[in-house]
């Protein structure tokens, strides 16, 4: 046990990360292209966990609309190819651009509010997003939703083959987790943490909270409106159903399982939960259950998620308790074994 | 009028009918430790509210340096030169205490959008000289064992310490303790005193200090303020305070 705890100490992340990085570039040409598109798929939604991640864990605010500002990136970019023939990579950064305008506005409001309230405020956004999208009829083509997105295009190369896209993606996910975690290990990112750990606190020290809280907003946002572009460019149709609250909540369990508070864990989370209901598809009907049955099981046994930190968490899960159980149920006896010894 | 780092005129605040804080006056001098005594519900977590602009005061004014702060916004006072420490504790818990400390320095540390988003060469300066501060201040605290664990998961008396290493890391000239020996035991909260005296007379700052142990408060303070029911009712050096009827009267009661 202590050895395989050693392969994965720091001393050996080197090894580890390249090692991964190998099986990432090798794996498109050993694959099916079922498969390829489930990484695909899962790096799309890597992007949209790093976001939450961001706004939720790092920042504590719960947002339970990121699927909405998914779906206002991918509008955005597919009404621009569409409708003007804009290049993909204008439509790409309008639509990031576009999606962290509504995290602005939207966290407007939100900073007047606690988590709970906050995570209403989203929710609304969320359907009120699905509301005009699917009533829009004359620019969103409403519940028909978008046909025939150009793949994306860049510098006159066309990426339409599978292995292309994938790793056009992957390239994507490197860059934009490299960043955002250059930015959780900064000035900024130690801020957004402290405002979410204690706001006076933060402010005592000259943090402006309010403007941390939006900035994690508009970050996050931001990356799920690149997503969106990606995800209508990549699949070449678009409509409501994919963006509906749903989504939302994927997203955020995404977030719980890998853990709130740290970026990795969005990937892990990312992965996770695209790859179970593939591997339980035999289960038909029962998979959405088995989802619930995990998180439920998730929530005991390690309420922190598969990497969160510890203090996050606060309270542990069963395993834990039982070993504090186990604890004091040893110093008693001792305690009564010393005591014992004392009366002879 | 120049001398006084802090000035308070006149400071009323109100919360509805309730008179938490009434007509207080008061001032700290350069390298002055001002105490801040009176029985529970006196209003001097109030006061101390009011002076770092987590309130803005019904009435009156507070002046930082001659500079009229009154209804200054809590973020902005540490630009000043502010730091305050809280009754109950207000440390990060889900950071480690290094980063705590950092956070310390968030105005400090200036880093431009693009040093952050590539962690370039001058990002790795700052931050290298700002772990090193960070390492200073946590072995003047006696913490520096504990730099790489969660803050929330240390020990009460040195989240204590933790919280006073991250006002002192700002460099403030007036620095606000609410109580810092609050749940400690004897021998800790006579150390932290020490420490925080020892900090005062080497950075020359002002203090203002809550604290319900007279026998430190009187050891340590030039001045004390005695405040009950929001009213001042008496302020002198410590000898003064100790044989003033009035005082012993609002804490030991009428006999």
């Amino acid at each position: 046990m202590e050895q395989i705890k050693k392969l994965f100490s720091a001393k050996y992340k080197r090894f580890w990360l390249a090692l991964m990085f190998v099986c990432l570039i090798a794996a498109p040409f050993v694959t099916s292209n079922l498969q390829k598109r489930v990484m695909t798929t899962i790096f799309i939604y890597c992007l949209l966990s790093m976001g939450n991640m961001l706004i939720s864990g790092h920042a504590g605010m719960l947002n339970m609309g990121q699927a909405a500002f998914y779906g206002v990136g991918a509008y955005i970019a597919a009404i621009m190819q569409l409708n003007y023939g804009v290049p993909f990579i204008l439509c790409f950064i309008v639509a990031g651009l576009g999606a962290g305008l509504c995290g602005f506005l939207v966290s407007i409001p939100c900073l007047r509010l606690d988590t709970d309230f906050l995570s209403l405020i989203t929710t609304a956004f969320s359907y009120i997003f699905l509301a005009i999208v699917r009533n829009w009829m004359s620019v969103t083509r409403g519940p028909m939703g978008l046909t025939a997105i150009p793949p994306i295009e860049l510098f006159g190369y066309k990426f339409s083959g599978a292995t292309s896209i994938y790793f056009l993606l992957l390239g994507i996910v490197v860059v934009c987790y490299i960043l955002m975690n250059n930015i959780v290990n900064s000035r900024i990112g130690r801020a957004i943490q402290a405002t979410r750990d204690d706001s006076i606190g933060a402010q005592s020290v000259g943090v402006k909270a309010d403007l941390y809280k939006v900035l994690a907003f508009v970050i996050g946002t931001t990356l799920a409106g690149f997503a969106g572009a990606l995800y209508a460019s990549y699949i070449g149709y678009i409509s409501p159903n994919n963006f509906v609250y749903d989504t939302s909540l994927t997203i955020m369990q995404m977030c719980i399982i890998g853990g709130l508070g740290s970026m990795p864990g969005s990937i892990i989370g990312a992965a996770f939960f695209v790859v179970m209901p593939e591997l339980i598809r035999p289960l038909a009907v029962y998979r959405v259950g088995v989802g619930g049955i995990i998180m439920i099981a998730f929530m005991l046994f390690r309420p922190q998620g598969i990497l969160g930190s510890r203090a996050f968490a606060c309270s542990t899960g069963i395993q834990e308790k039982l070993k504090q159980k186990h604890m004091e149920w040893k110093m008693r006896k001792q305690r009564a074994e010393r005591a014992g010894e004392g009366v002879r | 009028m120049s001398e006084h780092v802090m000035e308070a005129q006149n400071i009323k605040m109100y919360f509805g009918g309730v008179h938490a804080v009434d007509d207080i006056s008061v001032y700290v001098d350069k390298n002055e430790i001002l105490g801040i005594i009176g029985p529970n519900g006196s209003g001097k977590t109030t006061l101390v509210n009011v002076l770092t602009g987590i309130y803005t005061p019904t009435e009156g004014k507070c002046l930082f340096n001659g500079q009229d702060i009154t209804g200054k916004k809590l973020q902005n006072m540490t630009g000043l030169g502010i730091a305050r420490t809280f009754q109950n504790l207000r440390i990060f818990k889900a950071l480690t205490v290094m980063d705590n400390i950092l956070v310390g320095q968030h105005l400090t540390i200036s880093n431009s959008p693009w040093d952050i988003l590539f962690h370039g060469k001058h990002y790795r300066e700052t931050e290298r000289k700002a772990r090193e501060r960070a390492m200073e201040a946590l072995e003047l605290v006696g913490l520096e064992k504990n730099a790489d664990d969660f803050a929330g998961a240390i020990p009460y008396g040195a989240q204590k310490r933790l919280e006073l290493a991250r006002a002192l890391v700002m460099d403030p000239r007036l620095l606000m303790l609410d109580e810092p020996t609050a749940g400690l035991n004897g021998v800790e909260s006579e150390e932290l005193m020490m420490l925080v005296k020892e900090i005062q007379q080497r950075n020359q700052i002002s203090i203002i200090l809550i604290e319900h142990n007279m026998k430190l408060m009187m050891k340590l303070s030039d001045r004390v303020l005695v405040m009950d029911a929001g009213r001042e009712i008496a302020l002198g050096v410590p000898a003064e305070i100790q044989s003033n009827p009035v005082v012993i009267k609002a804490y030991l009661g009428e006999g």
